[in-house]
């Protein structure tokens, strides 16, 4: 499989990263310094340049199509066909995911025989299920217009645009087949079997509204759909979207925005919220990393705990609450089963009865001091300075790492001194300290966190050592622990930024390029570390509202 | 032990039955084993089998054992050792990418053997190499990466194995006669109707997209004139097995249940050899997740998760530190694992394939790293077993390279060969005979010489 364009850009810049040091500052990505990048960057309510605006002013990197994801298909076809229906479906079938970071995204890989197959196979279920409640699913007395009516409307669904005549002609035709030599349950199998199989299911199309001739291409009405829905649902449009693109609201930025609040109001944007968290902070491998049962016996019992506990919360910031960044980074309150409470021990100050907890926001606030992002970023206690110290440069600064250069990476702790002490001596040196002088303060910040975040001020015999001096972020400085550095993410603009590029990737399912610096920018600067403005921003961006083609 | 529910021996009334064609299955298990009891005892041609490979006594002068083959693209890459499952098929370091974000690593670059030979001589049968493996393996979203999959078609083009057996059955036998062949004819009839449809809806979409995505489209297309291919393809007489029950998602992912499938799995593998529906077959046991909670059903001490368990056979791991006690338990564990493997391969599949197929068989049985407590991607253990027609090895030996030791030396290079000269034996073993290099050329190139 060919690498494309996008990844191979990133993993270039890495890489070239490692000549120079540690990391290639995304201030310094692609030479933006001169502001290039950000001088054709429309956003909401910025007169509305965004819609038809000349060439030459819209800045967006270039896309490949994405395919559904797994979970994108699932969700769609559950919406279209029911619960019922859905319930009778080996989903488990489709073919893998590939990632772009830590997101879920198709756009990288091609289709091959076997993820074929595997459509049929999982396109035959669908159909086959679909095929036993064909009646219904019908909803009217089979007859020539009860048919096409049909066709038009699940075509529409399952195509995501509006079907042309001559389409919806195909279609009937290829039911009466089925209807012909058999009932209307086989032409219903057969009609849903293979329209699950067609591209512009599988594939978001984004062919744009600009002729074929342009670069970057406003998209389409259906197409921006599309980006939305997948966006903010995590499933294809539903009816009322697809009216709204067809009538053109979409093209405009207050049709744009109406849509976006009506996507983000309604509780199918639940999944989209949280789920980004969770991905975002790396909390959604949880299940898989390794802990080691015999020194953390409590952890199989918290575990599902854990992510609960960060499900609610963010939800509740988000729903409940302001929706404020901050809050999600610096809240002192939480919620937890009596059971994680307790393992919160003198964290807890006092506990409601819906589960809601008040925090000592000395010992513990918000979201990067909960257990679930702890313990995902552990691997082992004596480590998880470095995954901590690394999961906070990337994931929340979106500094740029350079993988290890090769060389052993393995430190022998032993007993002889602390897990700090030992890890400053292994790294310190030669070609590890370009990237651990920033890595492990961050990490060191965390020490009063065990390996599965539960408080400790003693590091087997020694006493844990938190205070740590922060270099290579905006808030280089001197602080005693976690809690206190965590008290000054709000005022960092690269944490804003970074917040701002995290959800770019998420909505666009690909890496993001130099000329998307500008929407990245523009968005963290109008949302003023509100959540949802900042996804409306996001929306409103050349980035979201584009495509350029890729290089042939 | 379960008995097989199938009679040992199945006709095969092909008319070429008497020139077989060489079969090759690849069988995959994580984690090593316990070295100390997986070595044999003895000389290289007059040697007793361990404890963990007892049960495939009856194939021991049809077997190599091989003790001292690095899974050197693995020591060379990334991963402090996590990555030998894509590497140890393809032979190439995995390089950086954006699969495994936390290492920052990406798919391996290059296909697997068992893709490469399926390329050469695939186009015989009807699915040129086909995948089988047991839950917990690593197809679900955040599990899979290059330190899950073995199996690569291409170039960052992972292969994901068939866990399902009822699917499993479905697509390997729709159309085999032995089936209805009235039903066989309407399903066929059906796909390919499907099949042209989606054609046309694709050529549609092809031509209405912008140029540059039409890559994308043509290869679509074309894997689907391949699946159309297959899907036409009607395969020559044979029995069919019967039908596995169709399972649910939470069964065939249910860690509990490894026993079950891989049993079921290997009925099926047997079956697709025998009918000639593949000559390729590829099988995973579960990598590094899941328990043991099924063993004493199989007559073994059940233990806790595999994960745990292979880390505890060693001190190696500082944050474990074992017991003494501990770890000897650890250690029988792995042992008891691995000889229930050598039990299933031996008496589900090798026991019940008729001997015309069997002989011209060759099995390479191989984990990632030698044992999951040190994650050394050394000496990691090898089996093969060649049919008696097969001739590309001198078998019923005992082959060493080097002085690994599993306690005491098992990270240094200690003169072992690497894995890369093992899979150009095995291409020259199945008649790729130009093969000189397979996966990374700076490793090694031509054949593991001592094979021969």
């Amino acid at each position: 499989m060919r690498r494309r364009n996008g990844i191979a850009a990133i993993a270039c810049g890495v890489w070239m990263g490692s000549a120079i040091g540690c990391y290639t500052g995304l201030d310094g990505r692609g030479g933006g310094a001169d502001g290039a990048s950000e001088g054709g960057t429309t956003a909401a309510g910025e007169g509305g340049s965004s819609s038809g605006g000349a060439e030459g002013e819209v800045a967006v990197s270039p896309s490949e199509l994405s395919r559904l994801t797994r979970s994108e298909y699932q969700r769609t076809v559950t919406a279209i066909f029911g619960e019922a229906i859905a319930a009778d479906v080996d989903f488990g079938q489709l073919p893998a995911d590939g990632k772009v970071g830590r997101f879920t995204s198709n756009a990288e890989l091609d289709v091959n025989i076997d993820s074929l197959d595997a459509y049929r196979i999982v396109a035959e279920d669908v159909g086959e299920a679909a095929g036993a409640q064909a009646a219904a699913l019908l909803g009217c007395d089979e007859d020539a217009a009860c048919v096409e009516g049909f066709v038009r409307t699940m075509g529409r669904r399952i195509y995501r645009r509006t079907l042309a005549d001559a389409e919806v002609a195909r279609i009937v035709a290829f039911w009466e087949q089925y209807r012909t030599q058999g009932t209307v349950g086989d032409a219903m199998r057969m009609v849903v079997t293979a329209l699950l199989q067609t591209p512009d299911f599988l594939y978001r199309l984004e062919r744009g509204a600009d002729g074929d001739e342009a670069e970057v291409r406003r998209l389409a009405g259906f197409e921006l759909a599309s980006r939305l829905s997948f966006f903010l649902w995590g499933q294809g449009p539903d009816d009322a979207l697809l009216d709204e693109a067809e009538a053109g609201t979409l093209d405009d930025a207050e049709g744009l925005r109406a849509a976006v609040d009506r996507l983000l109001d309604d509780p199918r944007a639940d999944e989209t919220l949280v789920g980004f968290h969770l991905t975002w902070l790396g909390i959604d491998a949880l299940q898989t990393q390794l802990v080691d049962a015999e020194r953390f016996p409590q952890y199989e019992l918290l575990r599902d705990d854990m992510v609960d506990e960060t499900r609610r919360f963010v939800l509740h910031v988000l729903r409940e609450d302001d929706g404020q960044l901050a809050t999600l980074l610096t809240a002192d309150y939480s919620f937890a089963s009596p059971e994680l409470a307790a393992f919160y021990g003198d964290g807890v100050s006092s506990t409601g009865a819906d589960g809601r907890i008040e925090l000592d926001p000395t010992l513990r606030r918000g979201l990067l001091t909960q257990a679930s992002y702890l313990t995902s970023h552990a691997r082992t206690p004596e480590r998880a300075p470095i995954y901590r110290g690394k999961s906070l440069l990337v994931d929340v600064f979106c500094k740029q790492l350079t993988p290890p250069p090769g060389v052993n990476t393995t430190i022998d702790f032993d007993s002889s001194a602390s897990a700090r002490q030992q890890i400053e001596d292994a790294t310190s040196g030669g070609a590890c300290a370009g990237c651990h002088r920033m890595i492990n303060p961050l990490g060191f910040l965390f020490e009063h966190y065990d390996g599965i975040g539960q408080f400790r001020t003693e590091d087997g015999s020694w006493p844990v050592v938190t205070e740590a001096e922060i270099v290579g972020t905006d808030l280089d400085g001197s602080y005693a622990d976690a809690p206190a550095f965590i008290e000054r993410l709000p005022d960092s603009a690269e944490v804003a930024a970074c917040v701002s590029r995290q959800w770019l990737r998420f909505a666009l399912s690909r890496p993001e390029g130099e000329q998307d610096e500008g929407s990245i920018a523009a968005a963290a600067s109008q949302a003023g570390g509100d959540v949802f403005e900042l996804v409306r921003a996001l929306a409103q961006t050349d980035a979201f509202t584009h495509r350029r083609l890729p290089a042939p | 032990m379960m008995g097989g529910a199938l009679a040992p021996f199945l006709p095969r009334s092909i008319a070429e039955a008497a020139t077989q064609p060489k079969r090759l299955i690849l069988v995959t298990n994580g984690q090593g084993t316990d070295m100390t009891r997986w070595r044999p005892t003895g000389s290289e041609t007059d040697f007793t089998l361990s404890y963990a490979l007892a049960p495939l006594e009856a194939y021991r002068d049809r077997m190599l054992v091989l003790d001292g083959i690095d899974n050197e693209a693995a020591i060379r890459g990334p991963g402090t050792g996590h990555f030998g499952q894509g590497t140890m098929w393809t032979g190439v370091v995995v390089p950086p990418g954006t699969v495994r974000p936390e290492e920052m690593l990406g798919w391996p670059t290059a296909p697997s053997i068992d893709a490469i030979i399926a390329q050469r001589i695939g186009e015989q049968t009807k699915f040129p190499a086909y995948y089988w493996g047991v839950w917990p393996i690593a197809t679900d979203g955040d599990n899979q990466g290059p330190n899950g999959i073995c199996h690569y078609r291409g170039s960052e083009d992972p292969i994901n194995p068939q866990l399902n057996p009822a699917t499993a059955f479905d697509t390997l036998f729709e159309g085999v006669m032995g089936t209805d062949p009235a039903v066989a004819a309407r399903i066929r009839a059906e796909r390919r109707s499907v099949i042209d449809l989606v054609g046309g809806e694709l050529e549609r979409v092809r031509t209405e997209m912008p140029a540059v995505d039409r890559d994308r489209f043509d290869a679509h297309l074309d894997s689907l004139r391949e699946l159309e291919k297959r899907i036409s393809q009607v395969s020559a007489v044979c029995e069919v097995p019967t039908r596995p029950d169709d399972f649910t998602q939470d069964q065939v992912r249910n860690y509990d249940l490894v026993h079950v499938f891989t049993r079921l799995q290997f009925e099926l593998m047997r079956h697709a050899l025998l009918c000639d529906l593949t000559r390729v077959a590829c099988f995973d046991w579960p990598h590094s997740e899941g328990y043991g909670n099924y063993m004493p059903e199989e007559g073994y001490r059940a233990f806790g998760s595999i994960h745990t368990v292979a880390h505890t056979m060693s001190y190696d791991t500082p944050e474990l530190m074992p017991t003494d006690e501990e770890r000897a338990i650890a250690r029988e564990d792995m042992a008891n694992l691995q000889q229930w493997r050598s039990a299933m391969l031996a008496t589900e599949l090798l026991d019940k394939l008729p001997a015309d197929v069997l002989d011209n068989t060759l099995l390479v049985w191989a984990s990632e790293m030698s044992e999951g407590g040190t994650h050394s991607n050394r000496n990691v253990p090898i089996v093969m077993i060649q049919g008696q027609g097969f001739g590309a090895f001198t078998a019923g030996r005992y082959l060493r390279w080097g002085s690994y030791d599993p306690i005491t030396n098992y990270s240094e290079y200690t003169g072992g060969q690497p894995m890369n000269k093992l899979l150009v034996s095995i291409c020259h073993a199945m008649g790729l005979d130009d093969v000189d290099v397979v996966g990374d050329a700076t490793i090694s190139t031509g054949p593991l010489e001592e094979l021969a």
